[in-house]
């Protein structure tokens, strides 16, 4: 794999990673950083949103099940990316695969589910099935 | 507390300041009168980026630990500042109603650091949903009766709006910089500000407009009788070093203003005059 993967005609493409497993976030980053994509990171929804609503990324991978004591989580940052980013792709994962959890995604938006654990090159794979690179 | 962005935001020592002031223009001079203060989340994280800082705030329903924790580190900044000025904070108008004692550990600490409350302007922001009007207004009352000033900031967007005017009778109306930036090719802006004008003047508000980054943006604001305007044709946000010195560079010539081929910007944290008139350049050297 390229170190250039993440290039698009405009420049790196954005990501922003949401995880509350800090040492999975900051694995995930590197991954795509070393891979030429540009990444920001949240660990929270809060944060994950405010983000969003001030920067814009190309895609945005979310854990569904964020840690959140006001109960905001992943369903939340894909709201919240439908109406501040519409033209960015979700990859939703999560441990809980589900029909319903599948329908949820779709309903708020997300482009692709990922069932949890999820290898580093699966995510890779799906961002690059979002958002192909450029001939 | 476990290790989230809440708690490295309100670690001792973890938000900045920064100023950019306000300037009073007219037809021979312009002087910064106001320096508002802005916070900056800690450097590291994503509230570096203060829409972020303060999108984050309201998600998680913080704002009142977020505006202390902003103004303990405005306030211990601007006491480095030379000169006594007036100077803005910035407050969630939610923290007024939910933290009953923030006005009274306001005056606790404007009195330890030895700060005269009259050269205090409280700017409400405000997104969010409707509150207990009453304890609004008790704040309020309180904010005045210690000879603090009240600006009702981003009028014109979101809940900056007509009850918000009613309710907070302010002395300053901060336009938000939607309607001021392209207001020198937008008839439909010239509209609003004309309008705006003549609301301000009839309520006993000052208009400060937000966000002017060229002079025929500035040029259409004083024909509408606006005297007070802030953003980057006068100067970006700098630290408390810079500010003292671009206050000075301020006090010593009058610029005369506008002048069609006067372009100020401010680079560097300093006052930067370009332009291709010698009287520009004149001034330039004296700068």
């Amino acid at each position: 794999m390229g170190a250039t993967t993440g290039e698009h005609l405009y420049g790196p493409m954005k990501l922003l990673l949401i995880d509350d497993e800090n040492e999975l976030l900051e694995a995930m980053a590197r991954f795509f950083l070393h891979r030429g994509y540009s990444v920001e990171c949240a660990a929270e929804s809060e944060e994950a949103i405010a983000m969003i609503r001030h920067h814009r990324f190309d895609v945005v991978i979310v854990d569904l099940e964020l840690n959140s004591i006001e109960g905001l989580n992943g369903f939340a940052v894909l709201k919240a990316l439908r109406q501040s980013c519409p033209t960015a792709r979700a990859i939703v994962y999560s441990g809980h695969f589900s029909e319903a959890i599948t329908e949820a995604t779709v309903h708020h938006g997300g482009a692709k589910f990922v069932a949890k654990p999820a290898s580093l090159s699966q995510l890779l794979a799906s961002v690059e099935e979002l958002c192909p690179i450029p001939c | 507390m476990p290790n989230t962005l809440l708690s490295k935001i309100l670690a001792p020592g973890a938000i900045s300041t920064v100023f950019q002031p306000i300037f009073s223009v007219n037809e021979t001079s312009s002087t910064a009168i106001i320096l508002e203060c802005l916070s900056r989340g800690p450097a590291s994280t994503n509230a570096a980026h203060a829409g972020v800082l303060f999108e984050y705030a309201q998600l998680k329903a913080v704002e009142p630990l977020i505006d202390r924790a902003c103004i303990t580190a405005a306030l211990n900044t601007l006491v480095a500042i030379e000169g006594s000025r007036r100077f803005s904070l910035n407050v969630f108008a939610a923290t007024l109603v939910r933290d009953s004692g923030f006005v009274p550990w306001v005056a606790e600490q404007m009195n330890r650091l030895q700060l005269n409350p009259s050269n205090l302007i409280f700017e409400l922001v405000e997104h969010g949903e409707a509150w207990d009007t009453n304890i609004f207004l008790s704040a309020l009352r309180d904010i005045r009766s210690l000879g603090c000033q009240i600006a009702l900031d981003d009028v014109g967007l979101a809940h900056s709006n007509f009850k918000r005017i009613l309710e907070c009778d302010p002395e300053f109306l901060k336009l938000d910089r939607c309607i001021v930036q392209d207001c020198g090719h937008d008839l439909r802006r010239q509209a609003l500000l004309k309008w705006l004008a003549f609301l301000a003047k009839d309520l006993g508000s000052s208009l400060i407009a937000e966000g002017v980054e060229s002079c025929e943006e500035l040029n259409v604001l004083r024909s509408h009788d606006i005297g007070l305007f802030q953003g980057f044709l006068f100067s970006k946000p700098v630290s408390a070093a810079e500010i003292s010195i671009l206050l000075k560079k301020i006090a010593m010539p009058k610029l005369p203003l506008p002048a069609a081929e006067l372009e100020l910007t401010c680079r560097q944290g300093g006052l930067t005059i370009e332009g291709t008139s010698q009287n520009v350049e004149r001034m330039a050297r004296q700068i």
